[in-house]
């Protein structure tokens, strides 16, 4: 735990330009990203939503961090504009210190060989129509240069094998496999090309509760033989606490904290983030109830339905901190004693609710 | 409702200059150009020339656009070169035969379509709509010129229920016109009633599956108000868009049937305008065509915004 | 779907074919399009006549054994030139939709895919000849072009290349969603491979299926041009001229109309079947599921006499306000198979009680509480078991009167807020009619209420969102009204189907609290049903474990939390990961997968995946049996001690 925190100091401060090694893997710096509404041929356009506002975060190379929030909080959006599936307004992207956020063509191609992605939907997320040896085989193809045949196929059983699959299923469509197994082959087609960083969108999420369980250990097992970095997206804190080192959560667009784990979770700095630690059910029905009661007290009043000025902080309408200051001016990045950063107002001051 | 139904209106405006900008250009890609037709492909080059400065042809395309555009918006499409007469009266006078087998025929189409489609989807699988969907696949194969054949044979020529040929203007007399119009109208009517037919029982049967049909019902309020008030509205939006589609080919579908019972509307102009090469004629017809589908297209809309707040208001 | 839906253990294309195969009319008029085809090819040798060939001293002449379908005003042999008529229809129908495609496929591929302006141009300009009649493009491209029968194909296939844009356009943009494109993006493939190797055969079946549809139009209209006198010429015996002829002897001799008109239909009709056919059958969520409308009520009758009054004698006190006992729902299953979907579930549940109903996904929670309304869908249905709310048999009343004690009685909120309420009607509609037809209450009346119970749920501003359409709320409003609705009449017994699932944590702690505060008011009992164990922990007094269309387990919550007496119940408990837990990377797990309703066991449902199997625990369907104070489990080796 320790050494963790000591970690997270490293590469805290080298998002923020202090020299020091070793680099983490990715690091993103003031990432921004808009979605133009949308227009017409013959309209004028509307002006743009911002989905990500100056997020910026780093994770060490080997390690988990888990991007947490509820829907619309822009997540995804983050993990697509890694991935370079959509245009970024502004920051940069840096992979082993090399900045990719511009990189097109032939080293675009390099740069998907280490980055590969988890999607959430495993029932989507594989092609209905190829068989899962073309699926994961592509890949190789595409990336390593071994052409469709027993050579390949041989990887392709390996792979399978890795991610506990039979090579049974090489000739099934993704119709004929569960949820689970589904997302092994998603898994097995990541690590296809030998990747250093996995992007998991919401991996477990449309899974079954008893198959969660397994897909977590997977990607586990995976990090511990590979060394792999992970950014795991999800809404589930539990799942979160469970297989993240460091922990960022997102709130409307923005980054509100990030920090080791355990600081996360014993002292929040946000209220965003303890009023989602408050709401998370726990399946202890006495501590549960007595939670429930808190939870009650700080949500209560709150409501998420009234709009806000886009200058405020974006917690502005449910905080039960909430100061005059909070609706003129965003709150800036600060760093937390116990590592980390947050996004508020009243952290400065050392308001706390209870 | 107003601000929609006012975007949809200006939205015709460039749609039907596009339009326009089409049939102007049918002219003008004539092979051998517009004088060669005219003048026969025997003409001498000297008189092509001669003609073609006459016509204005030598002129750029954007002001032989304008200057033909101007005139149309004045009215005057020119004479028609086989007719020799003005384009615009001819058409005139021809189109109420075809407005009213147009709009009869789809007014056949969508009463007995929606009535027979919501009779099958209320119970599939049942006899009724097992009778009622092999019906429709055989009326939508049913090319409608055939059906007013067999029409015109059965209730004009053997029964003489209705006059086989000719039409009697509804001024001159209504009740005779209503006569002279009924069997075209039901040989339009019918596959078109076949096509709504087979989309309003698709849409209604997939309502009734829906969630919030289900949610309806479990509010415990009568079955005739979840099927009239929750589902219908919702299954007549695809039918809509049928419908908006069908209006256009019933339109061009008359000119068959008008062949076959004789009647003076647009289809013989047109047949001739495409044999003869009669430009001015045939663009009259077809920008008359194309105002016809604007105009029906933006009352489709306007009704797709009454049946679907999400695109009214979006 | 899941998996359940579909049959197992088949490779795609098998399975493809079985799909074709179920399409009968669909197979016979694929039979006669190839039959058509053949004619087309070997016409010239089997046809008795020659086209021209005509005789004028047999002219008009009805059938016989030297012309089969008569002679026409020239005394030709009509069969014969129907033969030739098909041979040209069907060549100009297949060139057309040729045409039709490869003009249209690609560039409704390509705009769907970059998108864009691109797109917008494309689908601007293809919208503009689109709202043109076919018939008309067609009439101005072969006035510049001529009158050939080849340029009148290629006028109308052009003309159909719109549908074909707009549809492919259409799938691409829907396709080009979908999360395995994103992957193969990531995967660093190009967009010639994901566009031709991902997405085209995604969307091929759909534009097979619709081809066949074009083909039946391509057909009319080149019928229509050809009975006009435009396109196939004088000389040339297609089957719109050969009607156009018979117009001439209508009065004299009718039946000259018939054979031509006859092809045409039956061609269109084969096409339009095989299109229909293709689509039901290549569709990608497609289930194949027959009806069985008569035989449900008959099952019903009989076997509700047989267990009825076995289940009446079990309903306790007049404090249960719902009791289930032995409810089945079965639904068709392939080859004729019933399908067991609710096996046995019996549950009761007392005024102002909160029960919980856990289970993983597929286990049959919705189904049981849809049963319990008497809301099963279509082709399934409730085959044993009663249902009392109140003291009142549900299962044997007729649907008018149920529908007096649904949203009065008994009431339902669904997990998916959005999509259960209608798109195209107010919130206020919505919230009044119930109220109105339950307690006669006026429209005025009504939206006072309607306001009421806005105000219950918390909903900020229900003045205004009175007026609004579902679409303007967000999810967390949705559920809001959802809410309202099913309290509006202050049931006895609310059910609950997750209906906090799709929503995010801190609001789905506030729709808690809101309902612990109705339950305060009304004192209803609440079905919970759930998967998620830390809801059950805070809201619930009893519990009720689902596995595989069983209730599994039941008891008080802190009890079957403290010691679960189910091995799956036990299980499932230790994989959860709590919000506490540190450290340990790897979670004990259940092996293997929830199977399918067609694979249950006989025995125990659970007994693929136990750890504590043992053989006999496959041998017979286990009872729900009573294990101490109010806690009931189904498992063989439930009495064992040391086990638990
Ligand atoms: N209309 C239907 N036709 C055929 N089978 C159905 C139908 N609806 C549901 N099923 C099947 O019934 C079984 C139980 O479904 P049900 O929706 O009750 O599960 P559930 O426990 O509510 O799951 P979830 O947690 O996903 O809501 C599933 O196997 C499902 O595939
Ligand atoms: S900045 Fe103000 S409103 Fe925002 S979270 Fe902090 S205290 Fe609350
Ligand atoms: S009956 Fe047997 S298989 Fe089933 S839960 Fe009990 S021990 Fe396990
Ligand atoms: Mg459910």
């Amino acid at each position: 735990m320790n050494a963790s925190t000591a970690m997270w100091d490293k590469f805290a401060n080298l998002s923020y330009g202090y020299s020091m090694t070793p680099p983490p893997f990715l690091s993103v710096r003031d990432l921004r990203v808009e979605f133009a509404a949308r227009q017409l041929l013959f309209h004028r356009s509307r002006p743009p939503t911002r989905a990500v506002n100056n997020v910026s975060f780093s994770i060490p190379t080997g390690q988990t961090l888990g991007l947490v929030g509820e829907s619309g909080a822009g997540k995804s959006t983050v993990a697509r504009a890694i991935l370079r599936l959509t245009q970024i307004q502004g920051g940069q992207i840096f992979i082993d210190g090399r900045n990719v956020s511009s990189l097109s063509g032939a080293q675009l191609t390099e740069y998907r060989r280490q980055v590969q992605v988890v999607f959430q939907d495993p029932y989507s997320s594989l092609n209905p129509s190829h068989v899962i040896g073309e699926i994961v085989g592509e890949l190789i193809t595409r990336h390593r240069g071994v052409r469709p045949g027993a050579a390949r196929d041989e990887m392709v059983a390996g792979l399978l094998q890795r991610v506990g699959l039979g090579r049974f299923v090489m000739d099934r469509l993704p119709d004929e496999l569960s949820g689970g197994q589904r997302q092994r082959v998603a898994i097995a087609r990541a690590l296809a090309v030998e990747p250093r960083l996995i992007v998991c969108d919401e991996p477990t999420s449309a899974l079954d509760v008893s198959i969660q369980s397994q897909i977590i250990n997977l990607l586990a097992d995976l990090q511990a033989s590979a060394g792999l970095t992970y950014l795991f997206i999800t809404h589930n804190l539990a799942m979160a606490r469970h297989i993240s080192h460091n922990l960022a959560v997102m709130y409307l667009g923005y980054l509100v904290e990030s920090g080791p784990t355990e600081r996360v979770f014993a002292h929040p700095a946000h209220p965003y983030t303890e009023m989602l630690l408050a709401s998370s059910p726990v399946p202890d029905p006495a501590r549960q109830r007595e939670r429930a009661a808190a939870r009650s007290r700080i949500s209560r009043s709150t409501n998420p339905e009234i709009a806000i000025a886009v200058t405020s902080c974006p917690f502005a309408n449910r905080c039960p901190l909430v100061m005059d200051v909070c609706r003129k001016t965003m709150p800036a990045q600060t760093e937390v004693s116990g590592g980390g950063s947050v996004r508020c107002h009243a952290h400065a001051t050392g308001l706390t609710f209870t | 409702m107003l601000k929609y139904g006012l975007t949809r209106l200006a939205a015709t405006v460039p749609l039907l200059l596009a339009m326009s900008v089409l049939v102007f250009l049918v002219a003008t890609i004539m092979p051998g150009g517009i004088a060669v037709v005219l003048l026969g492909d025997n003409a001498s080059p000297e008189t092509v020339t001669v003609l073609e400065a006459q016509l204005g042809l030598n002129d750029p395309l954007p002001v032989q656009y304008a200057r033909w555009l101007g005139n149309a918006l004045q009215g005057n499409l020119g004479d028609s070169w086989t007719l020799k007469e003005p384009v615009v009266g001819v058409i005139v006078r021809r189109m109420p035969v075809t407005l009213s087998l147009a709009v009869g025929g789809m007014l056949i189409g969508i009463i007995l379509g929606l009535m027979l489609g919501i009779i099958a989807g209320l119970r599939p699988g049942s006899g009724v709509d097992r009778l009622i969907t092999l019906i429709a696949s055989i009326g939508v194969a049913m090319p409608a010129f055939w059906l007013a054949m067999l029409l015109a044979v059965y209730f004009a020529v053997q029964l003489r229920w209705f006059p086989a040929i000719g039409y009697t203007p509804l001024g001159e007399d209504p009740v005779k016109w209503l006569r002279s119009i009924t069997l075209p109208c039901i040989a339009l009517g019918l596959p078109t009633a076949a096509l709504i037919v087979r989309q309003m029982r698709s849409s209604f049967i997939t309502v009734l599956q829906s969630r919030y049909i289900l949610a309806a019902h479990a509010t415990g309020i009568p079955l005739w108000q979840v099927v009239s008030r929750y589902a219908l509205r919702n299954a007549l939006v695809p039918v809509v868009t049928v419908i908006g589609f069908r209006l256009a080919v019933v339109f061009s579908l008359s000119l068959a049937v008008e062949q076959v019972f004789n009647l003076p509307g647009i289809a013989s102009i047109t047949i001739r305008s495409v044999m003869m090469r009669d430009i001015p004629l045939l663009q009259g017809t077809v920008l008359l065509t194309a105002l016809f589908v604007v105009v029906t297209n933006l009352l489709i809309d306007l009704s797709y915004g009454w049946l679907n707040p999400r695109v009214r208001l979006a | 779907m899941t998996d359940a839906a579909k049959p197992r253990g088949v490779s795609g294309q098998a399975r493809v074919w079985w799909r074709l195969r179920q399409q009968r009319l669909a197979l016979i008029a694929a039979g006669y399009i190839l039959l058509l085809y053949v004619v087309a090819i070997i016409g010239p040798w089997i046809a008795p006549y020659g086209p021209m060939t005509g005789d004028l001293r047999s002219t008009l002449q009805g059938p016989s054994i030297a012309h089969w379908l008569g002679t026409d005003h020239l005394g030709r042999d009509i069969l014969s030139q129907i033969i030739y008529g098909t041979r040209l229809s069907m060549w100009a129908a297949l060139e057309a939709v040729l045409i039709a495609i490869i003009l249209g496929v690609p560039i409704g591929l390509l705009a769907g895919y970059v998108g864009g302006k691109l797109d917008r141009a494309v689908m601007w300009a293809v919208d503009l000849i689109f709202a043109l009649p076919p018939i008309m493009v067609a009439l101005g491209i072969i006035a510049v072009l001529g009158t050939t029968l080849d340029t009148v194909m290629a006028a109308v296939g052009f003309a159909f290349s719109t549908r074909f844009v707009r549809l492919t356009r259409g799938m691409t943009l829907t396709e080009r969603e979908e999360l395995y494109v994103d992957g193969a993006r990531v995967g660093g493939l190009d967009v010639w491979t994901i566009v031709s190797h991902h997405i085209l055969p995604n969307i091929a079946p759909a534009l097979i299926a619709q081809a066949a549809l074009q083909f039946g139009g391509v057909l009319l209209i080149e019928a229509t041009l050809s009975f006009l006198g435009i396109g196939a010429s004088l000389e040339q015996p297609s089957w719109g001229r050969l009607l156009s002829q018979s117009r001439d002897y209508m009065d004299a001799y009718p039946f000259l109309a018939i054979p031509s008109g006859a092809a045409i239909m039956l061609a269109v009709l084969a096409f339009n079947l095989l299109g229909d056919g293709l689509h039901t059958a290549l569709g990608r969520d497609t289930i194949v599921a027959k009806r069985k409308t008569k035989r449900r009520k008959g099952d019903t009758e009989t076997q509700r006499h047989g267990d009825g009054s076995n289940a009446r004698s079990l309903i306790k006190t007049n404090m249960t306000a719902l009791a289930i006992q032995g409810l089945q729902v079965r639904f068709p299953g392939a080859q004729n198979r019933e399908i067991e979907i609710v096996c046995d579930v019996s549950l009761d549940l007392k005024s102002g009680e909160t029960l919980g109903l856990v289970g993983e996904s597929g286990s049959g929670k919705s189904m049981t509480a849809l049963a319990t309304l008497g809301l099963v869908p279509a082709p399934g249905w409730i085959s044993n078991g009663s249902v009392q709310l109140g003291g009142r048999e549900l299962t044997t009343l007729p649907d008018s009167e149920l529908r007096r004690l649904r949203g009065k009685e008994m009431s339902i909120v669904f997990q998916d807020s959005f999509t259960s309420l209608n798109p195209s009607l107010t919130i206020e509609t919505q919230l009044t009619d119930p109220l109105r037809a339950h307690l006669g209450l006026n429209s005025r009346q009504a939206r006072e209420r309607a306001l009421e119970l806005l105000a219950l749920v918390q909903l900020p501003d229900p003045q205004r969102r009175l007026n609004e359409y579902p679409h303007q709320l967000s999810g967390g409003m949705a559920q809001r009204v959802g809410l309202a609705r099913a309290l509006a009449c202050q049931p006895s017994v609310l059910i609950a189907d997750e209906p906090t699932s799709a929503l995010d944590v801190t609001v789905q702690g506030q729709i808690l609290d809101l309902l612990k505060d109705a339950q305060r008011k009304f004192g209803m009992a609440i079905l919970f049903i759930t998967h998620d164990w830390g809801i059950v922990a805070e809201l619930c007094d009893r519990v009720a474990v689902m596995y595989a269309g069983e209730i599994v387990e039941t008891g008080k919550v802190d009890g079957v939390f403290a010691h679960p007496r189910h091995p799956y119940t036990r299980a499932l408990l230790a994989t959860l990961p709590g919000l506490d837990r540190t450290g340990t990377r790897s979670v004990p797990v259940i092996p293997g997968v929830v199977p399918p309703p067609q694979d249950w066991h006989k025995g125990c449902h659970f007994y693929p995946r136990c750890a504590l199997a043992i053989p006999a625990c496959n041998r017979n369907p286990v009872p729900l049996t009573s294990v101490g104070d109010d806690r009931q489990t189904r498992c063989v080796r439930a009495g064992e001690e040391g086990l638990w």
